[in-house]
């Protein structure tokens, strides 16, 4: 068997490490080999950390042999998976011009169009994709994604259907099954169609990230969360901006109105709007901890999954005890404290499994400065209990850790606090 | 303070590889490997004495590479410097980028085989180190690696062979310590033979201690030659067996239930309308021991043993490894009672679902017919195959009659890292060890991640050493600070495997793993 054989049936087993080895060591014997540098790069894709190099090897590929539309297709999806979406968008278009009828790179533009959240064309060059061929898995599979990303269920159902009628042993088809399900509130089924997905595939993250959102939704609260973030996902980041901008304009101006009703109003309102802010939030971290409470289901989670549980559900947990605990046995120490701890778990709720470096040491700093302070302050009032008001540092340090707490809500939109730099 | 310490022996330790290049020639570009080697091409810039060049300051190396990134003798010490801090993502990346610069340079690409060997990764180590060996016959590194794998498969004589070839072409490489272990595995030459004749490998086999131009054709697979050259060797009597395997009491249990108890109630089982022999599937991450296990297997049967790798089976002619195959099978059956050892049995046993290729699965099915034992009885043959990624099997190899017993082989447990520690220190100069306390600091450590802390912290005391110019001894500490520098290579398995004992474990195949885990629902 040759070494480059030997790296296709390694690559056919998904052992693309040593797969990758393989096709290394042919290139270092035929660095012509086009091919070679073209599966080089199908290996590297899907590896954590490994999407730029992939894109070098690919791009090595187009300089031998610039006019195989496979490779710009290729090239289109790898740049798309770095949200480098333009990019991608002229690469597919490239791949298109050379192969006007070639549904990958039909389905290579489809896939730029999806990562730059244009679902609607996106879905018309899928389905172009799919006049080329019927059966292309990856065109299939996206357009049902964009479907549900638009909110047409019925469409999205029919498409799910057709994508598990052609092959029931897809784990894409699961995963899009699943997550079908989960938007129409079937948690049930959505939990089934994720874990065939991972007996299928056991090392799909896509899947596994499916059947940990189907265990949280089994709180009915985190299914409100789920059906406000399927409404949300419709639309571009910008327009996303744009409406959480008018909803809090409508907050303000109904704060403003109800105040002149009655006071008491415009407190129970206000208070019924930082619970849905922090709600929003705060949800998967409550999720996790509520899944942290069955002995089967936490296992889906990983070691940030599991952290993000106990920071954020833990934390509402005990900060709420101390909170109540202090407020009604009049132990200021307590209920400071309390305050604080609640207050950590927005932080928290972005630090664990963020995927942006900057957005952990950011979100994990104010996460610190909160811990510290439900140390700090409560031992600084409790040396001096007679005293009749707070001691001034007290309020200056709780006003800034409050304030951060509430900058998050606001931070944690920026993407670039949230996402790593490949997909 | 470093301990001083009485009457230990002067060692030579061998550096982790022979990348570094004479300083006094580190500008100069290695020659071009392109051509067909000769006779009057100058020696390769390499060395092979440990002292002759500190340790690489890896921020110099990369602000000099800043300067002249395409420097390849700058390159090579780079990926030394990374390989002696077992960096292995970095060292194999600079290596690469070395072959993506001279495609054809023996050094960077020897370093990958060694790389490859770190990680247990041993049939496809040979399989490179073949071809290096195949196009630079006058490199001989390589053929010192060769030898060192060779030895590690237990082929004596064939270790025997490349060791002497490599010190023929290049007597820097000589290495005394490699050498006795080569003799102790019996590759002696015909004059030491007679002089102590060894009764552990079969006799016909013979070693061309020196270099002979022709032995370059020895590589070629002639598809039209019938004689199968399968470079295959039976230990007679293996002298492993499990008392010489420290530790791992729940894996020898295992296999004494699985195999030893059967073979030794031979009747009571044929009264059953049983099958003796059969095949048994070891799993677990790699470098855990599973070929020393099957081995020591062998010895406790005191059934001859023959390991079968996978560089041994696959041929590039169509029909050639499926022959192959059916060989190593009749070998055994002639030679039964006998263990068959199969290593990296997952790529003869592939799932066919992943295979494009018709090639491949003839193969496998040529090896489901011979493990069926359709073409001849397989009564006496013991098929022991070993696995890192059971989850690529063909699941038509766990049906009964073939691989229907498995052994999960977990990483050693605390007295076999004891064990582990006491042989690695062995003739090395450590001072002050406590195995017992070092080997409860490794957790989660295999036997190959153990050596590795060792190479830490010889490399450290070396380190030291060259400063100072005197043997500086390694120390408990140096020991403990490699540990915390080494990361365990199981961890990453065990991610993986994990997830298929939690999502793929519908028949109960990786109920031990769950077990080891402790994630039993």
């Amino acid at each position: 068997m040759s070494e480059f054989a030997h790296g296709l049936l390694l690559q056919d087993q998904g052992r693309l490490e040593e797969a990758e080895a393989c096709f290394y060591s042919v290139l270092a014997q035929e660095p012509e080999n086009d091919y070679c540098y073209f599966r080089l790069s199908l290996c590297q894709m899907t590896q954590e950390g490994k999407k730029q190099r992939a894109l070098e090897s690919v791009e090595a590929a187009i300089r031998l042999q610039p006019l195989d539309s496979t490779y710009h297709a290729i090239r289109a999806v790898i740049l798309a998976a770095l949200r480098r979406g333009t990019q991608a968008l002229t690469a597919a278009e490239e791949a298109i011009s050379l192969a006007p009828e070639d549904a990958l790179a039909r389905a290579a533009k489809a896939n730029a169009l999806s990562s730059m959240e244009r679902w609607a064309e996106s879905e018309q060059w899928c389905l172009l994709a799919l006049e080329c061929d019927p059966d292309h898995s990856m065109a299939a599979n996206l357009l049902a994604h964009v479907l549900r990303m638009q909110g047409k269920s019925v469409e999205n159902a029919d498409a799910v259907a057709a994508l598990l009628a052609a092959d029931p042993e897809d784990s894409m088809a699961h995963v899009n099954a699943g997550w079908s399900a989960l938007q129409r509130g079937d948690r049930k089924q959505a939990e089934v169609h994720f874990r065939e997905a991972l007996r299928l595939d056991p090392e799909s993250d896509v899947a596994r990230t499916g059947l940990i959102e189907s265990f949280r939704a089994r709180s009915v609260f985190y299914r409100a969360y789920l059906a406000y973030t399927f409404f949300l996902q419709r639309f571009t980041a910008g327009k996303q901006w744009a409406i959480m901008i008018g909803l809090y304009a409508i907050y303000q101006i109904a704060r403003a109105n109800l105040k002149l009703i009655d006071p008491r109003l415009s407190v129970g309102f206000v208070f019924l709007w930082l619970a849905l802010v922090f709600w929003i939030w705060l949800a998967p971290g409550v999720g996790n901890f509520l899944i942290l409470m069955d002995r089967s289901a936490r296992l889906a989670l990983d070691r940030q999954g599991a952290w993000l549980g106990l920071a954020v559900g833990g934390g509402l947990t005990l900060g709420a005890v101390l909170l109540a605990g202090g407020w009604y046995l009049g132990i200021i120490p307590l209920l400071l404290a309390g305050v604080g701890i609640l207050v950590s778990t927005v932080p928290a709720s972005l630090t664990f499994g963020n995927e942006s470096r900057t957005g952990r040491w950011v979100f994990g700093g104010i996460t610190g400065l909160a811990y510290a302070a439900s140390i700090f302050l409560p031992l600084l009032e409790a040396f001096r209990l007679d005293a009749k008001t707070l001691h001034p540092l007290t309020a200056l340090i709780g006003s800034v850790v409050l304030l951060a707490a509430m900058l998050c809500t606001w931070l944690g939109n920026v993407r670039a606090l949230r996402q790593g730099d490949e997909g | 303070m470093r301990h001083k310490f009485k009457g230990t022996r002067t060692k030579t330790v061998e550096p982790l590889s022979w990348g570094k290049v004479n300083r006094s020639e580190s500008i100069a570009p290695l020659p071009s490997f392109s051509q067909k080697p000769v006779a009057s091409r100058p020696r390769f810039a390499l060395l092979t004495l440990p002292f002759a060049v500190p340790m690489a300051d890896i921020d110099s190396l990369k602000q000099a590479l800043a300067v002249s990134p395409r420097n390849i003798p700058l390159l090579l010490m780079l990926g030394d410097a990374f390989l002696e801090q077992f960096s292995f993502d970095d060292a194999r990346q600079v290596f690469g980028e070395v072959l993506a610069i001279e495609p054809g340079n023996p050094v960077a690409r020897t370093q990958l085989a060694q790389l490859l060997e770190f990680e247990g990764r041993s049939s496809e180590a040979i399989l490179r180190l073949e071809q290096v060996c195949g196009e630079h016959p006058l490199f001989a590194p390589a053929w010192k690696l060769r030898a060192k794998l060779a030895l590690s498969e237990n082929r004596g004589r064939e270790a025997r062979e490349y060791y002497d070839r490599a010190v023929a072409l290049d007597s820097m490489v000589r290495d005394e310590d490699l050498l006795r272990r080569i003799r102790q595995a019996g590759g002696k030459r015909s004059a030491e033979d007679a002089r102590e004749p060894t009764p552990q490998m079969n006799a016909d086999y013979s070693a061309n201690a020196y270099y002979d131009p022709a032995f370059e054709d020895d590589d070629f697979d002639d598809p039209y030659d019938d004689d199968l050259d399968l470079e295959l060797e039976f230990e007679q009597r293996t002298d492993v067996n499990f008392s010489k395997v420290g530790g791992m009491e729940s894996v020898k249990e295992d296999i004494r239930m699985k195999i030893l108890y059967p073979m030794e109630n031979r009747a009571l089982f044929e009264a059953y309308g049983k099958k003796i022999g059969g095949g048994v599937l070891l799993y677990g991450p790699p470098g855990c021991g599973k070929t020393l296990i099957s081995r020591a297997t062998a010895g406790e049967i005191k059934a001859k043993f023959l390991s079968v790798g996978l560089h041994q089976i696959l041929d590039m002619w169509i029909g050639k490894s499926e022959e192959k195959l059916h060989e190593v099978f009749e070998m055994a059956r002639r030679n039964a009672p006998a263990v068959l050892f199969f290593d990296e049995v997952d790529a003869l046993a592939a799932d066919r679902k992943d295979m494009r290729t018709s090639a491949g699965r003839t193969l496998i099915n040529q090896f489901l017919s011979e493990l069926d034992g359709d073409s001849a009885k397989n009564d006496g043959v013991l098929v022991l195959g070993a696995t890192n990624a059971p989850w690529h099997l063909d699941s038509a190899f766990l049906r009964p009659g073939r691989f229907d017993r498995l052994v999960f082989v977990p990483p050693p447990d605390e007295a076999a890292r004891t064990e582990i520690v006491q042989i690695l220190a062995d003739g090395k100069p450590v001072f002050g060890l406590d195995p017992a306390s070092l080997a409860s600091k490794l957790k989660d450590f295999s036997g190959a991640d153990i050596k590795a802390v060792f190479e830490q912290a010889i490399e450290g005391a070396l380190s030291e050493a060259m400063k100072t110019g005197k043997i500086v001894p390694v120390t408990q500490k140096d020991l403990l600070k490699g540990a915390k520098t080494v990361r365990p290579s199981t961890r990453k398995w065990f991610e993986s495997a994990r997830n298929y004992a939690l999502y793929a474990n519908q028949s109960g195949f990786y109920d031990d793993i769950l077990h080891y885990l402790g994630l039993e629902r």
